[in-house]
């Protein structure tokens, strides 16, 4: 069994705006072992995103608050960090990269400036040696010309370059953690395969682990080792890629499955689920899907259910698999 | 105490904002006074505010006259009552004047661009040019001494203010997909000038209109006090301060108050503008 | 009996880059789209795909008069759209409608939806106050909301709803041809799935005929019956959708096919996608030749001489590509699992 890389136990980040606490993370625990590729799945508003930026303690304070948890990464708990530690090791031990380049990028900086500017503020090195790294950081990513594209301003670059880029930066430090937060959502779909190809090869070869946040369950369905499905911020199931796909549990997974388009269908109708996402401001009780649940019953409007064992390595939290409710099923 | 009233009832955001905003309920509410004042001046001024009173001449405040009295013997609080329609109506029309000129130009240039957009800001900065206060007298001189041309002039410096602020609000809205919808639809520019573009740069203009009130009424009062502004013996801020100035040291009460009056008036449309403008911007984050 | 709505022939769009207010230099051209012609018929959907740069949003906004083309014809309804005079296309305007794809830009903030949606049948003065009120409230149920949502704005409205709304925008004045530029790229999947249903049931409801313009694939292939696959300002393909599906056979249809994710583990580790090479050129210098031959692994030296033809290879299935049938008869067996 591999080793733990990062270990998120009993996550919470609240927001507090005037209209309420949005929950927006409600106890949420998973792990991501070396070597591997962890997906976080949902569509918008489920809390992935925030999930991620917690574990990197980027949550913007106010309004948002870690409330709750433990986020170990190697054996020490992030959370427990001073801002200070926390500098050294965004970039170093963990690092993120987004969905949109152009916004993440400087774009009054040239790539190779920007670069520079990160192997610096982690490391002692002389500019040669920087440029060395960062050449080679480049050249690992599928960047023919580096010396061409350090010279280059973001926006003289297309999307896939930008995205590259930006990945390439991540890696300058040689970070164990990788979180990739909708990498390829705004990339045309020949590109994605080409930056997902990438972070997978990065993954094959030196060994950094990823934690994949995206609504796109095709790319999970080839990058994922393991994943978590999230809902209205919690958990929904948690299993191997494997038996999430052939065996979904929750009603919510099984929902989605049939919801994607994926085959000549001659305009037949798609399955929905029913309803809206609820909103993240005082929620009522019970089971945060049970209003768009085709199997809803008394019991899912009063309790929450928890994300239990059903079988080994494959949790779920829905009362029908719940023993102690059978009777309402 | 407010809190307690927002949640009992959703108020739209902007109020409540508004009203967590110190500053901008003093602006607010001494605004109401203000007009309420303007609007009420038969009823609540004391004496008649043109009407001498030789042997009164330079009184201090008393009993009889609160705040004094001038160099005619006439009561300093009347003339400063009545003096607030003058600032409030001078304030509000040029204010009106510019607002309506400069969105209408502004509007037709950022939603057009091109030739037209490059005339209209040419003219923009030959305005601007100017020093504001410089151009108006240069078109008072030329126009003649009269609240009138006061409005006039003043609007003519001003409306560049609001002709830049929505030009740039006109360039974002018109690259958003609804009015590449109206078009489709088959809508005319006019159209979509009128019942698009303008309505959505509401924000920033309200928020400059309430700016620039305090500007309007602090420029009219630099003119009156010039000279250039109402004809004596119509009682005007300004030309109260004018005058105060030779009496400076026997009797000070006839500059201090006309001086506080435009000072605090002033200050209380800033403080109420400034609340507005970040009610509505984190508005637009939400 | 097939009647042909729309028959767009050779439809080119160069957009000029000038320097210069007064004086204007024309320093580049940029080819959005090239002599791209196709028919669709009454009740049919078609399905236009292709990623940036390809041109599918130039078309939509050609067909709908946002851009004059700078050569071709768009016939609709037998009339020539093209070179029609404004108050000729003013006529024609009411029987398009078109849905944009970004549901939080393409409604007017501070608007409330009933004004927003009979926005179109005040311009074109068609029905009195009451009879719009009553039109606002049927489409809004048609779609699937409440005709009490007519009063709010669409702040208070989920992007899905949002695209609800613009639907009953688009159907306000009972148009015969829809175009659906990307309508669900902003949205969920589940979300999407709501929104598709919608349209096919409009479709049926109201005869509709639909252009439907996307990036996904997956999507495409669901909801089509023709589709077209464009790239870099041409059609590269087209064919009905179930052929393409069998038979793609112009290698960039390939190689979309073959980089889309599918939601199979076990197919995507026995079949991951294939990569295609390289990046998409600029419009500003397409390749000359085969503008697909820098990217393509089938590519000889003709393609990079001479353009192919845009031929009829049988049972209407349309492809440019200089050899593909030598291509076809290497992939008979690969795709079929897919």
């Amino acid at each position: 069994m591999m080793a733990a890389l990062l270990e998120v136990y009993n996550l919470k980040t609240y927001f507090y705006t005037r209209r309420g606490v949005v929950r927006a993370v409600d106890s949420v625990s998973f792990d991501v072992r070396k070597g591997e590729i962890y997906g976080l799945v949902g569509e918008s508003g489920c809390g992935k995103s925030v999930t991620a930026l917690s574990i990197i303690k980027l949550i913007p304070n106010p309004p948002g608050k870690i409330v709750e948890g433990i986020v170990k990464l190697k054996g020490e708990n992030l959370l427990e960090k001073s801002n200070k530690e926390m500098r050294s090791i965004r970039g170093k031990e963990i690092a993120m990269i987004f969905q949109d380049p152009l916004t993440s990028l400087d774009p009054i900086m040239k790539v190779g400036s920007q670069m520079l500017e990160t192997i610096k503020s982690h490391y002692d090195v002389s500019d040669a040696e920087a440029l060395t790294m960062i050449k080679e950081s480049l050249h690992s990513v599928g960047i023919s010309d580096p010396d061409v594209r350090i010279q280059q301003y973001p926006f003289q670059l297309s999307g896939g370059l930008r995205q590259r880029v930006m990945i390439a930066t991540a890696l300058l430090c040689k970070p164990s953690l990788l979180i990739a937060d909708e990498p390829t959502t705004n990339l045309d779909v020949t590109v994605q395969a080409q930056i997902l190809t990438l972070i997978k090869n990065l993954r094959d070869t030196i060994g950094t682990s990823v934690l994949l946040i995206t609504h796109n369950l095709g790319i999970v369905a080839w990058l994922c080792d393991r994943l978590s499905v999230m809902y209205a911020g919690k958990i929904v199931e948690q299993a191997d890629t494997r038996s999430i796909f052939t065996q979904p549990l929750h009603p919510y997974t099984k929902l989605l499955l049939k919801a994607i388009p994926g085959k000549v269908a001659f305009k037949t109708k798609l399955e929905t689920i029913e309803g809206d996402v609820p909103t993240l401001v005082n929620i009522p009780p019970g089971c945060r899907f049970h209003r768009r649940c085709p199997y809803a019953k008394n019991i899912c409007a009063i309790e929450d259910p928890n994300l239990l064992d059903f079988e080994a390595n494959h949790k779920v939290s829905c009362h029908i698999y719940n023993h102690k409710h059978w009777e309402e099923f | 105490m407010i809190s307690r009233l927002v949640k009992k009832k959703e108020l739209p955001p902007v109020v409540y904002m508004l009203l967590k905003n110190k500053g901008a309920i003093f602006g607010l509410i001494f605004i109401v006074i203000l007009v309420a004042t303007a609007i009420f001046a038969d009823f609540i001024a004391p004496y008649d505010p043109v009407a001498q009173n030789i042997p009164k001449k330079l009184a201090p405040p008393s009993f009889s006259n609160i705040l004094g009295c001038d160099e005619f013997g006439r009561d300093v609080l009347s003339r400063l009552i009545y003096g607030s329609r003058i600032s409030l109506i001078v304030g509000s029309s040029v204010v009106a004047i510019s607002a309506i000129i400069g969105s209408l130009l502004g509007s037709v240039a950022g939603y057009y661009g091109g030739g037209v957009d490059m005339i209209i800001m040419r003219l923009v900065d030959i305005f601007i040019s100017f020093p504001g206060l410089i151009l108006a007298i240069g078109i008072m001189a030329a126009l003649g001494q009269s609240i009138l041309n006061v409005i006039i002039a003043l609007s003519l410096v001003n409306w560049p203010a609001f002709a830049r602020v929505v030009r740039a609000e006109a360039l974002r809205i018109s690259q958003l997909e609804y009015i590449q919808a109206a078009k489709v639809m088959g809508a005319s520019n006019r159209h979509i000038i009128f019942s698009h573009i303008i309505p959505n740069s509401l924000p920033p203009i309200l928020v400059l209109v309430t700016l620039n009130i305090g500007w309007a009424i602090l420029a009219e009062a630099s003119l009156s006090f010039l000279g250039l502004g109402v004809n004596p013996p119509e009682p005007s801020w300004g030309s109260m301060v004018a005058v105060g100035r030779f009496y400076l040291l026997q009797a000070q009460h006839v500059i201090i108050f006309p001086g506080l009056a435009i000072f605090i008036t002033v200050l209380a449309f800033n403080l109420f503008g400034d609340g507005l403008r970040d009610a509505l911007d984190p508005q637009l984050q939400l | 009996m097939t009647e042909t709505l729309l028959k767009v022939i050779g439809l080119t769009k160069h957009f000029l880059v000038t320097r210069g207010i007064i004086l204007k230099k024309v320093i580049a051209e940029i080819h959005a789209v090239d002599d791209v012609s196709f028919d669709i018929i009454k009740g049919q959907t078609l399905g236009l795909i292709g990623e940036s740069g390809s041109g599918k949003t130039t078309i939509a906004n050609l067909i709908v008069g946002l851009l004059k083309p700078t050569k071709g014809q768009i016939i609709f309804e037998g009339r020539d759209l093209a070179n029609s005079s404004r108050s000729e296309f003013k006529k024609v305007r009411s029987k398009i409608g078109l849905i944009f794809q970004d549901p939080f830009s393409s409604l007017d903030p501070r608007k409330k939806v009933a004004q927003i949606i009979e926005e179109p049948m005040k311009i074109h003065q068609q029905y009195s106050k009451a009879e719009r009120f009553e039109r606002v409230c049927k489409l809004l149920e048609k779609v699937g909301l409440s005709s009490e949502d007519n009063e709010k704005y669409p702040h208070q409205f989920s992007g899905g709803q949002r695209q609800r709304i613009a639907i009953a925008r688009a159907l306000a004045l009972s148009p015969h041809l829809i175009i659906a530029d990307e309508p669900t790229s902003a949205l969920d999947v589940s979300v999407q799935a709501r929104i598709i249903n919608v349209l096919i049931d409009l479709q049926e409801e109201f005869k509709l005929t639909y252009l439907f313009i996307s990036h996904d694939l997956s999507l495409i292939q669901h909801i089509s019956d023709i589709v077209a696959v464009m790239y870099l300002g041409k059609i590269v393909e087209l064919a009905s959708v179930s052929e393409i599906y069998k038979n793609p056979l112009h290698p960039y249809t390939r190689a979309l096919m073959e980089s889309i994710p599918r939601p199979d583990p076990d197919l995507m580790r026995k079949n991951p996608p294939v990569l295609l090479q390289g990046e998409i050129p600029s419009p500003l210098q397409p390749p000359l030749g085969c503008r697909f031959h820098t990217r393509c692994i089938h590519a000889k030296e003709l393609c990079s001489r001479s353009e192919p033809q845009f031929q009829n290879v049988g049972s209407n299935h349309f492809v440019s590509c200089h050899f593909w049938r030598e291509i076809e008869e290497k992939h008979t067996g690969i795709l079929q699992e897919r």
